[in-house]
């Protein structure tokens, strides 16, 4: 499937999903010819009916909402569609059955590294009954039985009932200051943390008595981490090291043999966001022409892949040939535009 | 009659009346930052760390800077101590640093140099005021407190 699969998708949809169809007009104009390798109709068919995605794009009316979409970015339409905000860091709770993000007025800039600061919001996972708990929970992740999500605050790690906004208990955050993600079995917290290296890192954090420890390198900027549903892995955006030249480039850390591996690289996009599928075969991530933090003119498309075919290069640049000599050519799908995507394998988004 | 130089010399008496022997009990005061943190010190800016600073408009960051104390004005941080120094987008003058995300600093300082005299008004523990990527090229050498700066003035 090319990728613009999602188009004629959306046109048999109806009227009420106009703003979809006007944002893929406008993006088909902005696309790459290169986007969407071929062959990937194999692999648009295994993901068709897995699932869907939710993640945050841009309006024609300038805007950020969320947007729902399947895996093969077919069936694209908005989910949370509010003129005068925008709308971001959206997660589906492990059930699939509700949601988190976070809102923010239309005229603050999104951003990589702020957007977990503003309004969190919950709501069931097809948009309805959202409740907007305000600015006091910041980098929100679900717990482990979405019964409980954690909160990123600058005096530690809260552990919160959402149902009433309960402060159930506090753990020191050593270090981490972004992107809060709990790991799927409850045991562990990841996040971008200070104080691992000179720069900015991946840190895992046990939950209890433990002291964080890095699963990135340390030499460089890295971010956009999640847990891989085997809880014994974490994606990661490798970014670069400071006033050197370079893209952000995906990568996995192994928790319990401290190895790292690239999973995916471009040499003319800085790769971000990544999550799992909930059965950990697909990978989804985010490709920005302009390097993040602010996410407005950086071009960000999403794409999936088998993680199966990894190591991938996206393109035949030599220099990173020569640095992963045996890594596979590109076979991806493009989803369009996204930021920050998240999957859920539950049906419940798409139900009324 | 008193000859020229001695008059001169008592003039210079009458300025410096007030001023620590060191010269700067005065120096970079305002009420800005006699005020503001817990803490209110001059102190030496001991060197700049290669890569410490760099002007990248994708991120606001936070460096950590080390320095010596050379007058301590308020607090408990005796002569002599090594203290590091958080400063919010350090590539910016003082004046222009604060931000809608960090809104509660500022100073009159323009630029960073190695050696300078600051004066500064801080807070700790750092963390309790800013989230958000540290650039730390002394995060392996001490382990002791790392305050916040909310004030900083030249101090010369």
């Amino acid at each position: 499937m090319n990728g613009f699969g999602f188009l004629t998708t959306s046109l048999r949809l109806g009227p009420r999903l106009c703003h979809a169809f006007a944002l893929a007009i406008a993006l088909a104009a902005q696309r790459s010819p290169a986007e969407s390798p071929a062959p990937t109709a194999t692999l648009a068919a295994e993901l068709q009916s897995r699932g869907w995605i939710v993640s945050s794009a841009q309006t024609p009316r300038g805007d950020w909402d969320l947007f729902l979409m399947r895996p093969d970015g077919s069936q694209r339409r908005a989910l949370i569609e509010t003129p005068e905000f925008n709308e971001a860091g959206a997660r589906f709770s492990p059930d699939g059955h509700r949601l988190l993000y976070y809102r923010m007025p239309k005229g603050e800039a999104l951003d990589n590294n702020t957007y977990g600061t503003f309004d969190l919001v919950l709501a069931d996972s097809n948009g309805q009954h959202a409740v907007v708990l305000g600015r006091g929970f910041p980098w929100a992740t679900w717990g482990p039985d979405g019964r409980e999500i954690a909160c990123l605050q600058p005096k530690g790690i809260q552990i919160l009932d959402p149902r009433d906004r309960r402060v159930l208990r506090t753990l020191p955050r050593q270090g981490i200051v972004e992107q809060l993600i709990w790991s799927p079995d409850g045991t562990a917290f990841t996040g971008t943390a200070n104080g691992l290296g000179p720069f900015w890192n991946i840190g895992l954090l046990p939950h209890g008595d433990g002291t964080i420890r890095a699963v990135s390198e340390t030499d460089r900027y890295n971010c956009t981490p999640d847990w891989l549903p085997d809880g014994q892995h974490i994606v990661y955006a490798r970014g670069i090291i400071p006033q050197q030249p370079g893209r952000a480039e995906l990568w996995m850390a192994t928790v319990k043999t401290q190895t790292r591996t690239m999973l995916y690289a471009e040499s003319t996009r800085h790769i971000y966001g990544a999550c799992a599928s909930p059965d950990g075969k697909y990978l989804l991530f985010t490709r920005s022409v302009a390097d993040l933090g602010a996410v407005g003119q950086s071009q960000t498309t999403m794409a999936v892949l088998r993680r199966s075919d990894t190591p991938m290069l996206g393109d035949d640049s030599p220099a990173l040939r020569r640095e992963y000599p045996h890594a596979n050519p590109p076979r991806w799908i493009d989803l369009g535009p996204g930021w920050e995507p998240h999957w859920t394998y539950s049906e419940a988004p798409a139900t009324p | 009659m008193l000859r020229p130089t001695i008059l001169l010399l008592l003039a210079s008496l009458v300025v410096s009346c007030g001023k620590a022997p060191d010269g700067t009990q005065d120096a970079g005061a305002d009420p800005q930052v006699q005020s503001l943190g817990q803490v209110e010190v001059t102190a030496r800016l001991v060197e700049l760390p290669e890569g410490a600073i760099f002007q990248r408009e994708l991120y606001d960051y936070a460096t950590i800077l080390k320095y010596e104390v050379v007058t301590s004005h308020r607090g408990a941080l005796p002569k002599g101590t090594i203290l590091y120094v958080g400063h919010y987008n350090p590539w910016k003058p003082r004046p222009e640093a604060a931000d809608a995300r960090v809104k509660e600093i500022g100073g009159t300082l323009r630029r960073f140099r190695a050696g300078d005299l600051h004066r500064m008004a801080l807070e700790s523990p750092m963390d309790d005021h800013f989230m958000g990527g540290i650039v730390n090229k002394y995060f392996d050498q001490h382990t002791g407190p790392t305050y916040w700066a909310r004030w900083t003035n030249p101090a010369h």
